[in-house]
């Protein structure tokens, strides 16, 4: 696989100089040889960001892909998340991830999900030295609301470069995506088919006008809408779909039929 | 959904249990028990119902019909003829009652012993699906933590965990309700389900952020129960709870590591005891820190007085339960397979007080 084929572009300008691929692969709910395989396919086929977390038990077999696969490190970029039950134990979270991933570093550090509901200003603030150490090179949340961000941004002066969330067509929120911009925070969209209706006849249509399939098309949507996507699947016919989403692009009117619907859906 | 496991050999399986009943004597057992009725009939025990085993192996459920109770059903299966009948403490007194009344050659004796023994050691397809089990204990745990926030109303967080179980293969629930030994808490919510609140009050409908959260996770994947329990404080816990929390999750480590072939049931209790009194809890030790499980609660019970023998093929149940009141008071539960050489956890859960904050 030529360096030329891989998906390094479109990407998403970090701060300290971090880039970030827009298109990655999710890896949940795959476990064991299951996901070695799969990641091992997937960055074959020129996917250059991998999704993983704690929670998944799979950093080892994404490790153990990327491994395998002899890319250089700076040339995968690697997402893993810590899980909100780890208040307190934040660096051995972490280290648990390094050691189990077989890295020294990651590339991005997620907070999983609010820890009960709140913001989880003390693990940010390791998260932030975390970073400053090296041991990960850019920081975010997940599952977070503006309100959450907002407090981080506000105890501590930093804020999170990612917030990925389940995202689609149907969830589609202009003011939030507004926000989030707003604060320089990069949206990442995950289960990005389960949250749509991929039988949507709107998105059957511009399917159709550009002989892609729904999948190809929300993945196109998000990013053109400048938000990162990690379509997840073991199956390498559809692994290499959602990554063949480089010769079309979406018209101004088409993206706004798929903005507009989520009020339709709402309806 | 996960692939399908190895099917459990019934016909091996009374094969070996009447093997034993002719040594011990039994002609017949009779069983209504959560435990005994699935491990023997590979049907979920309800109530008004019980199963026959005949030493000839014939396994047959009963239960109550119009003009004919269940006595006199299990009373025609026995027959006639100098008997003895094996019975299991979940069987109505008018079962042997009846059983008296109609055959003066009949006696009954408990089988709890005989069949405890023999359910405590399980086969490799009874292990697998208590993996399954306390696989999906800890998909229901994720299910609670992930989205866990103060207010939310009790039953939005049970309707999670039943999504997540679900999908994880199962619905079935079992509950620690049903168990006769204590448990040391005061109440827990709802009695039969697959999600517990501990040591909680049912009046309060939304989980509060000024209460401990301390909730079990009881799933059943095929016909076998997974188990984990777990303590939540919101906010930074006081220095007190926080010495308790430590210092219940040490105690639980030390029963875990305390498992091994060869140990006695009681050396359990007694790693437990030593470390909570190592950290001047001794008087929150309850008379025991847990039990046997497999399609139920069943033998040992982890106490320090039961000198069973661990062996390979069981899988306990650690339950730490440290309480000086509903504000300060810890329970962390998980299930453990004694090993050819020492123990493996079943669950992957933080065994410690959850800080959420």
């Amino acid at each position: 696989m030529s360096r030329e084929k891989a998906f390094f572009d479109p990407v998403a300008q970090l701060p300290h100089d971090v880039r970030m691929p827009l298109l990655g692969f999710g890896t949940f709910p795959m476990r064991g040889a299951e996901a070695r395989e799969a990641v091992g396919h997937a960055l074959r086929l020129g996917y250059r960001l991998v999704d993983t977390a704690r929670r998944y038990r799979n950093e080892d077999a994404v490790g153990t892909a990327l491994k395998d696969s002899k890319l250089p490190r700076g040339e995968v970029f690697v997402t893993t998340k810590m899980p909100p039950d780890q208040v307190g134990h934040e660096r051995a979270t972490l280290e648990g991830s390094l050691q189990a991933l077989g890295l020294e570093h990651v590339d991005l550090w997620l907070m999983h999900w609010p820890p009960g509901g709140y913001a989880g200003v003390d693990s940010w603030r390791e998260f932030i030295k975390a970073r400053d150490e090296g041991l990960v090179r850019a920081i975010g949340v997940s599952n977070y609301s503006l309100k959450q961000v907002d407090t981080l941004i506000a105890e501590t002066g930093v804020a999170p470069a990612i917030c990925q969330l389940a995202w689609s067509p149907t969830l589609f929120d202009a003011k939030l995506m507004a926000g989030f911009k707003e604060r320089k925070v990069v949206m990442s969209a995950h289960s990005p088919f389960r949250q749509s209706n991929l039988d949507d006849p709107v998105i059957e249509a511009i399917a159709t006008r550009h002989g892609k399939t729904a999948n190809q098309v929300i993945v196109r949507w998000n990013l053109q809408h400048g938000v990162a996507v990690v379509p997840k699947s073991s199956v390498p016919e559809r692994m290499a779909g959602n990554a063949d989403v480089f010769d079309f692009e979406l018209s101004a009117a088409e993206m706004n039929e798929l903005d507009r619907s989520s009020a339709d859906q709402a309806r | 959904m996960p692939a399908p496991l190895a099917a459990i050999d019934f016909p091996v399986r009374h094969e070996r249990v009447c093997a034993r009943m002719d040594a011990e004597g039994f002609d017949d057992l009779v069983v209504a028990g959560s435990a005994t009725v699935p491990y023997l009939a590979n049907v979920q025990a309800t109530a008004g119902t019980c199963v026959v085993l005949a030493r000839s192996g014939a396994c047959t459920p009963v239960t109550a019909q119009p003009g004919r109770s269940i006595g006199d059903a299990v009373a025609e299966l026995v027959g006639t003829g100098a008997k003895t009948v094996g019975l299991d403490a979940a069987v109505g007194w008018g079962i042997p009652r009846t059983l008296q009344d109609r055959n003066k050659a009949v006696t009954v004796r408990s089988c709890e012993p005989m069949l405890g023994g023999l359910m405590s050691i399980k086969e490799p397809a009874e292990i697998e699906r208590l993996r399954m089990a306390n696989n999906l204990a800890d998909i229901g745990y994720t299910a609670v933590l992930d989205r866990l926030n103060p207010e939310m109303s009790e039953y939005l967080m049970f309707g999670n965990v039943m999504r997540s179980v679900r999908a994880g293969g199962s619905d079935q629930h079992w509950s620690p309700a049903e168990m006769p030994a204590d448990l040391r808490l005061v109440s827990h919510y709802p009695e039969h389900g697959m999600v517990n609140l501990l040591d909680h009050y049912p009046s309060q409908g939304a989980i509060r952020e000024d209460s401990l959260l301390k909730f079990g996770l009881y799933p059943r994947f095929d016909h076998y129960c997974g188990a984990v329990a777990a303590t939540v404080c919101f906010g930074r816990p006081p220095a007190s709870l926080k010495a308790l929390g430590e210092a219940c999750a040490a105690a639980a480590q030390a029963a875990i590591d305390a498992i091994r072939p060869g140990a006695e049931a009681r050396d359990v209790h007694r790693a437990y005891a030593s470390a909570m009194e190592k950290a001047g809890n001794a008087q929150l030790v309850g008379s025991n820190v847990g039990f046997g499980i497999g399609t139920g609660v069943i033998a040992p019970t982890l106490a320090a007085d039961d000198r069973t023998v661990l062996a390979a093929g069981m899988v306990l149940c650690i339950n730490a339960v440290a309480r000086r009141s509903a504000q300060e008071g810890i329970v962390l539960q998980t299930s453990v397979l004694v090993t050819g050489d020492g123990r493996e956890r079943l669950n992957q859960i933080p065994l410690r007080l959850i800080e959420l904050h």
